[in-house]
């Protein structure tokens, strides 16, 4: 009983490390990858003097573990800022009143179609959904050009990988091909996905590693995840599906940033807002590997992919966002069974 | 010392159900408003999510009979290292309960595509997914379980009555019409522990492309389905789980009553066919190989020694705090586990729900109690605990306190009352008494329980994650964000380091009880 009554009086103390007493602080929720994220909240410290203090979601938990936290929180919230690695949840966290509306000095050379109208998010720069090849086993006249292959009979379905797309980009790609063609059209092709027996497994990362160990000579993955692979050295390579003239291009998915309604620290919320909505940041991470297709001209290549110029998705991120409650329902009664 | 009792017992009560208690709360709110109302009956049930649950708990079903049957038939080998050194020793397979399951299945993954790349098969076939592969996984990661409980049930058979039966019987008939049928409670309780656990988990499935009943909660949790919601769609699992907690709590009531190292060693060694060997030392190799896979993985991703000691360099505060998380629910554990296993030991009708009551937290997804802690917690009087460890060290202890309970039992059962009522002859307070006769006695089972928990706490992913103050990460956070980006090397010297801790703690806990049991092995019970 002793022990456990000094265990529960030095528990407090244990957080005191944290932060001295007298240092600002900024609590900041991110979906951003740790290892891209840590060095761009340092300098944030260095710059202001304001220590910030990430919580990171992971992969495991489909990076849905923040975005619930926020929603349960939401009546005495602990976070001051949202920094999301996409946008469909920043959207849904706008929905459930979890957001507040800041319209930052950084966010003025943002493009439109990348900020909320009412200001309760703006976009940084993101990732594009790709495919991703094993160079060992796919020769480069040989390489997709689409990601519409993975119903082409010529590849056996079982040397394909996808993330199984109810979690993530995988399932905003999806809610994003519902808009562009259709409802009817896209579940057809998930559908076919399915029947075809196309490998659908567990996250993006997986993919990458299921294509560089040589368990599927190719899948559809995120250019953060091939980016890590090409870090250590993996035999692959990534191909920008349908980038051909007339093609539809692929999907971008930006990432988001928000002010959270409420927030304990709501002026080192803004600070740090404005940081990470900063031109600089923006070009700390594509230089770093994390993000790969800017929002503004930032002169910058980025790593692992050269200059590629992408072409997107003729989808908005709002239309997209409209079809995801649709698109998980009917995906998960299409493989989840 | 009865108030203090009491006491212990409102804050287990508090700690494991206050989380569903709220959660029940949030879902009566959400279905009395009308926005969330719809997103609440929306959640089911539907003959899909019927037709998956009746494929999951199917899938479990068979993970469990495969499990206990190459664990019966491991335990039958075991069960004659009982002398010497090998009396200790056989015990030591179950150290493999602290790899995490993912981890394991993942080593085993990169372990088929390496010997595949080594064999220089064409790409596409090299991986391994599907229902019968998700299910040898999951009878892997599960047999060790299944290995220990029958094992505790083989050598807790009276050899008197072995030993009569292989008078007129073969070793092999004595085996399967006396040993098994006394060992069975226990046998039957570590099936039931492993469709337990094989319902609950959609990891390991997911990872070899098996969908689940689990994944389909966290499809509809991710997609921003309220929690009362995803509470009504943990409800089907709780109600398969209660009648197999009654099989569980049966034979794990037996198991305790009847420590091991209870009884003498048998006179002669048993003389199996050839054919029953053949199968032991099957089953014994593939147990071996579950360990040494995974490390053996491991070892090779970390490549050097200097790579473990760069992982562990880089996340030092993550270490710091998961030592401070696991140390503080190794210790606070103690005090609820002794009186839970209080309770477990009663004999009359409460004694069975206390079981259900203890055994019930396993049945709930971890992302769910993070999130019905919250909504305890979450108010401003408690910014302090909200901005300590309290939290992780809640979810810790709501998560595994029940099985530090389950060891106090074995060992509240070992105390002699002869020396307890010693003590009150001599005029001691009650509390006099506790401390200096009843603590002693307990405490190699204090030392393993608190073991036990400290390092299963220290690999918590799904509910930490909800709870961690900002600012402080745990190992398994740091793990799982290395493995998104890419760092298996990173990846793998902090596995090895989370694994080599787990090891050790557990090996601390086994070799407490080891020693308890070696000391009492023997004495008659007044002679101690």
């Amino acid at each position: 009983m002793t022990v456990s009554i000094v265990c529960l009086l030095l528990l407090p103390g244990l957080s005191a490390g944290c932060a001295s007493r007298h240092q600002p602080t900024v609590v900041v929720y991110t979906s951003v990858d740790q290892q891209y994220s840590e060095p761009v909240l340092r300098l944030f410290a260095e710059r202001t003097g304001i220590q910030a203090l990430p919580v990171y979601d992971v992969e495991a938990t489909k990076t849905t573990g923040l975005v619930n936290r926020l929603v349960a929180e939401r009546a005495h919230p602990r976070a001051d800022v949202f920094w999301n690695c996409e946008f469909a949840q920043t959207i849904l966290l706008k929905e459930q009143g979890a957001l507040a509306a800041y319209d930052s000095p950084s966010a003025e050379d943002i493009p439109q179609q990348f900020r909320d109208a009412e200001h309760y998010w703006a976009g940084t720069a993101g990732r594009a959904r790709v495919i991703v090849v094993n160079t060992n086993l796919v020769k480069p006249e040989d390489y997709p050009a689409s990601f519409r292959e993975l119903l082409d009979e010529r590849w056996p379905a079982r040397s394909l990988a996808m993330a199984l797309p109810l979690f993530g980009t995988s399932a905003t790609h999806a809610a994003a091909l519902y808009a562009l063609w259709g409802p009817e059209v896209a579940r057809r092709f998930y559908e076919r996905l399915k029947r075809r027996g196309v490998q659908m497994v567990d996250g993006n990362s997986v993919v990458r590693d299921m294509v560089a160990s040589g368990q599927a000579r190719w899948g559809l993955t995120d250019t953060d995840d091939v980016a890590a692979g090409l870090r250590r050295g993996s035999p692959i390579a990534a191909v920008f599906p349908d980038q051909a003239d007339g093609g539809e291009g692929t999907l971008v998915i930006p990432g988001t940033v928000a002010l959270i309604a409420d927030a304990p620290h709501p002026e080192e919320g803004r600070q740090l807002v404005d940081f990470l909505l900063s031109r600089e940041v923006e070009g700390l991470l594509v230089q770093a590997g994390w993000c790969h297709v800017t929002l503004r001209k930032l002169d910058i290549a980025p790593a692992y992919f050269g200059d590629v110029q992408v072409k997107a998705l003729r989808v908005s991120l709002d239309e997209a966002y409209q079809q995801l409650d649709r698109v998980k329902q009917e995906l998960r009664d299409i493989f989840v069974r | 010392m009865r108030h203090v009792r009491n006491v212990l017992l409102a804050v287990f009560a508090v700690v494991a159900f206050g989380p569903l208690i709220a959660l029940a709360f949030a879902a009566f709110q959400q279905l009395l408003d009308p926005q969330t109302r719809e997103q609440l009956l929306a959640a089911g049930p539907s003959l899909r999510q019927v037709l998956l649950l009746l494929h999951s708990a199917a899938f479990a079903l068979s993970v469990a009979a495969g499990a206990t049957m190459l664990g019966v038939v491991a335990a039958s080998a075991l069960w004659q290292w009982s002398r010497g050194a090998w009396r200790h020793l056989r015990w030591w397979f179950l150290l493999l309960l602290f790899i995490p399951p993912y981890l394991q299945a993942q080593a085993w993954l990169s372990a088929l595509a390496m010997t595949s790349a080594a064999l220089g098969r064409a790409a596409g076939v090299a991986g391994a997914s599907g229902g019968l592969a998700a299910w040898w996984a999951e009878v892997m990661l599960y047999t060790p379980m299944t290995v220990g409980l029958a094992l505790l049930g083989l050598c807790a058979v009276e050899p008197r009555l072995l030993e009569a039966a292989r008078l007129g019987r073969s070793d092999l008939r004595a085996l399967t019409l006396v040993a098994v049928p006394l060992a069975w409670p226990q046998i039957a309780a570590a099936g039931g522990l492993v469709f337990l656990f094989s319902l609950t988990d959609y990891g390991v499935p997911s990872l070899l492309q098996v969908s689940s009943y689990p994944l389909e909660i966290f499809a509809y949790f991710s997609g921003g389905g309220p929690s009362g919601g995803a509470l009504l769609l943990s409800l089907p699992l709780l109600t398969l789980a209660v009648p197999m907690l009654a099989v569980v709590s049966g034979g794990i009531r037996a198991a305790a009553h009847k420590p091991p190292g209870a009884q003498r060693p048998l006179q002669t060694a048993f003389g199996w066919p050839w054919w029953v060997q053949l199968v032991q030392h099957v089953a014994l190799l593939l147990l071996a190989m579950q360990l040494l896979v995974p490390l053996l993985v491991l070892l090779r991703q970390a490549g050097s020694t200097s790579a473990i000691v760069r992982a562990t360099s880089l996340a030092r505060s993550e270490i710091a705090t998961t030592a401070a998380i696991a140390l503080a629910a190794g210790l606070l554990c103690l005090p609820l586990a002794y009186v839970l296993a209080q309770q477990l030991n009663r004999v009359d009708a409460h004694g069975r729900w206390w079981w259900y009551a203890t055994l019930l937290p396993a049945a709930i997804p971890a992302p769910l109690l993070g999130i019905g802690l919250i909504a305890v917690w979450n108010h401003p009087w408690a910014d302090m605990a909200l901005n300590s460890l309290l939290l992780p060290v809640l979810v810790a202890l709501a998560r595994f306190a029940p099985l530090a309970a389950l060891f106090m039992v074995a060992q509240l059962k070992r105390i002699d009352p002869l020396l307890i009522d010693a003590g009150r002859v001599f005029g001691h307070s009650e509390l006099r008494t506790w401390l200096s006769v009843h603590l002693p006695l307990l405490a190699p089972g204090l030392i393993a329980g608190g073991l036990l928990v400290a390092a299963l706490s220290a690999g918590e992913l799904g509910g930490t994650l909800i709870v961690a103050p900002p600012g402080r990460a745990t190992l398994a956070m740091r793990i799982y964000n290395y493995l998104h980006y890419g760092a298996s090397e990173n990846v793998a010297g902090l596995c090895l380091l989370l694994a080599g801790t787990a090891l050790l703690a557990a090996a601390a806990a086994f070799t407490a009880l080891s020693l308890r049991t070696s000391a009492s092995a023997g004495q008659p019970r007044g002679q101690a």
